[in-house]
């Protein structure tokens, strides 16, 4: 390509890339929000495609009309069995024009790269305020935390190496790949183990809340403190209760999802004082306002100062009664 | 209706100075728009009015249709409203004017609030009167050429430890074909002992309400369904307990029963959540009743008789007149019991 021609394309795209700054900016807003609501955490960025990224493209041969991902976005989740129903969410939540999941096209005996790309385009309304943004694709790249510090670290590792790489450096790049499957494989078993393991009961009634406490826009919480709230909750279950516990929460949350939604979104915007009523026990707190407040009661107040149950009782408008 | 749904929308808020009759005294300080609200401000509102109206001196009303308060009708419109944005800043003026001229010099300063939200898909409607232990004049601002408080001075006034809120009044259509006003009103400050004109001013004179249930008829029917769950418990110990407690509690000099402290109290922490849903299911109320035991006078009545010896015989009534159980003859200066019951229990006290 001519000078001439390059500088057209580093026009192009200059004057082009505030638009796609917006494209990656809404998908990226759709895809936490659509991901979120499933109930799979997850952290997520975006970005235009550098001009240097670009450039590289039409220096190998591409036609700058044909490189259509001049936006990116990324959701990065924990677990490897998040994977499929991300998939979903996002084929839900956006018009799919291509979709890549390496796991699917390496043969067995291959190991490289695992993440899953899309190729997207949001709905023609959904750019009402900004039309030209219609018709502009974007690339969701969707990866393990593994996944995401490997293609982050072969991305500097490899394309430094150039294009004739040594058997003895490629085996070693085969190995750390191997190595990053592995450790998803495993981070997935040890969850499963803790979840079918009979003493860890609190980690697997904190398993069951978070999920509907990232649905509600939860995001950071204290681990160690949910353990110990919930060790202390537990016994407000009957037996029965305690043994359909996924049944109980997922009921309740349906019975009161409108109500739920819009207290965790007014604690978001306006984090109050109480700080448990951010943490993922609190769906929990509330069930049992409902469900036997007075036990509730009793076995808190034996712990913790009354005041913190009260104000979870204030914001779900079910009185708690005077005590001595 | 679960308070819980109340969600905070819009507010405005006019200073209410005291009325001095004989003196010439400040007058209201009236925004002219509504406030500018900021996240904080709403969810404060929002915990205030669920917690004050789920205390124990909150009560279900309805608007009175007869009467010089316009409260009634001014939340009547903005609850019927077709327009999804009412005005606020004229029916909440008309409001702040009456309370005004409605209080003398003993109701004391305070700020008028209405506020206008939802509860769950329905329109609400509150109105508040917050009062400050210290009186202010508040700095009004000045926004689009229009006098109003804004978000500093909201918390300034509002979201300090003095605050109180101490009377509140939210309202809400029934769902059902009446479509009628349903309310909920507390005044921390009274009990409803609805004689006398200070103990009624918000309630009656003010926002133009009247007790949705007849307190007799609240009084008999939690009664006889507490005495019903009362009957249904198995050990004999525990029923004479509760039963004995019912009786107090209807007996003392407490102006409302409330279902949920009465539970707390008296029963069995493994009885109590039951006793509500039982309450619930017999259609009986489970929030604050307006204690007036006119209809169950003599079930709560009980005879008692002592004697020298320190013998003590409790009984209803009824238990007196029917020779068959108790027989009570005189024998010179004695008096000879005869009783001829099933014996259920001997216990120690």
């Amino acid at each position: 390509m001519e000078s001439d021609g390059f500088k057209s394309v580093v026009d192009s795209y200059r004057s082009e890339r505030p638009i796609y700054e917006i494209v990656c900016r809404g998908v990226e807003a759709r895809l936490k929000a659509k991901l979120h609501a499933a109930g799979i955490r997850c952290t997520t960025s975006s970005r235009p495609k550098d001009l240097a990224s670009l450039l590289r493209k039409v220096m190998k041969g591409r036609a700058p009309t044909d490189i259509r991902d001049k936006a990116g976005a990324r959701a990065i989740v924990t677990y490897d069995d998040q994977i499929e129903p991300a998939k979903e969410v996002i084929r839900d939540s956006f018009h799919v024009i291509k979709e890549d999941d390496k796991r699917e096209t390496l043969s067995a005996s291959e190991l490289a790269y695992l993440g899953v790309h899309f190729d997207v385009e949001m709905r023609e309304e959904d750019w009402a305020d900004d039309p030209r943004c219609v018709g502009r694709l974007c690339e969701i790249q969707l990866h393990t935390r593994a996944q995401n510090v490997w293609a982050e670290v072969s991305h500097d590792l490899v394309y430094k190496t150039g294009h004739d790489i040594t058997k003895n450096i490629e085996r070693r790049i085969m190995r750390l790949e191997a190595l990053v499957e592995i450790f998803d494989e495993e981070v997935t078993r040890a969850r499963q183990a803790i979840l079918s393991e009979p003493g860890l009961i609190e980690a697997r009634m904190l398993y069951t809340l978070e999920p509907y406490f990232v649905r509600f826009g939860g995001e950071n919480f204290d681990q160690a403190l949910s353990i110990d709230l919930l060790a202390l909750l537990r016994k407000t279950l009957d037996a029965d209760e305690a043994t359909e516990f996924i049944t109980l929460i997922s009921r309740f949350v349906e019975q009161n999802e409108q109500k739920l939604e819009m207290l965790f979104r007014t604690h978001i915007q306006t984090q109050p004082p109480n700080p448990l009523l951010l943490q993922p026990e609190a769906l929990l707190i509330y069930e049992r306002l409902n469900t036997d407040r007075f036990k509730l009661l009793e076995t808190w107040a034996s712990h913790y100062p009354v005041s913190l149950l009260r104000s979870f009782s204030e914001e779900w408008g079910i009185p708690l009664p005077e005590i001595g | 209706m679960d308070l819980g749904k109340l969600e905070v929308m819009r507010l405005i808020v006019h200073e209410v100075p005291t009325r001095r009759v004989r003196a010439e005294g400040e007058s209201p300080l009236l925004s002219e728009r509504e406030s500018p609200l900021e996240a904080d401000i709403k969810a404060f509102f929002r915990t205030k009015i669920i917690g004050t109206l789920t205390s124990r001196k909150a009560f279900e009303v309805t608007l009175r249709s007869e009467g010089d308060s316009p409260v009634p009708g001014l939340v009547t419109n903005l609850l019927d409203s077709d327009s999804a944005q009412p005005d606020i800043v004229e029916p909440s003026k008309q409001m702040a004017q009456h309370l005004y001229l409605t209080q003398t010099g003993v109701n004391p300063p305070g700020l008028l609030t209405l506020v206008v939200g939802a509860l769950g898909d329905q329109r609400a409607v509150a109105v508040l009167k917050l009062e400050k232990e210290q009186g202010a004049r508040a700095h009004l601002d000045n926004i689009e050429g229009k006098r109003t408080f804004t978000i500093e001075h909201l918390r300034e006034l509002m979201l300090t430890e003095g605050t109180k809120v101490f009377k509140a009044s939210l309202f809400w259509l029934e769902t059902d074909e009446s479509k009628a006003v349903t309310g909920i009103v507390s005044d921390e400050q009274q009990g409803y002992v609805l004689r006398t004109d200070v103990a009624d001013f918000f309630l009656t004179k003010f926002l133009g309400c009247e007790l949705r249930h007849d307190p007799r008829r609240s009084t008999r029917d939690v009664f006889v369904a507490t005495q019903d769950f009362i009957n249904g418990i198995d050990d004999p110990m525990t029923k004479t307990g509760y039963q004995q407690a019912l009786l107090v509690e209807m007996r003392s000099n407490q102006p409302t029963f409330n279902p949920t402290n009465f539970a707390q109290e008296h029963l069995d922490v493994n009885d109590r959540q039951s006793y509500l849903d039982f309450l619930r299911g017999r259609d009986a109320p489970v929030a604050n009743v307006k204690k007036d035991v006119d209809l169950i006078k003599t079930q709560i009545r009980k005879v008692q008789m002592g004697f020298a010896s320190g013998v003590e015989i409790t009984a209803p009534p009824e238990v007196f007149e029917d020779e068959e159980t108790l027989k009570v003859e005189k024998e010179g200066d004695l008096a000879k019991i005869t009783l001829r019951d099933e014996l259920r229990e001997v216990h120690g006290k």
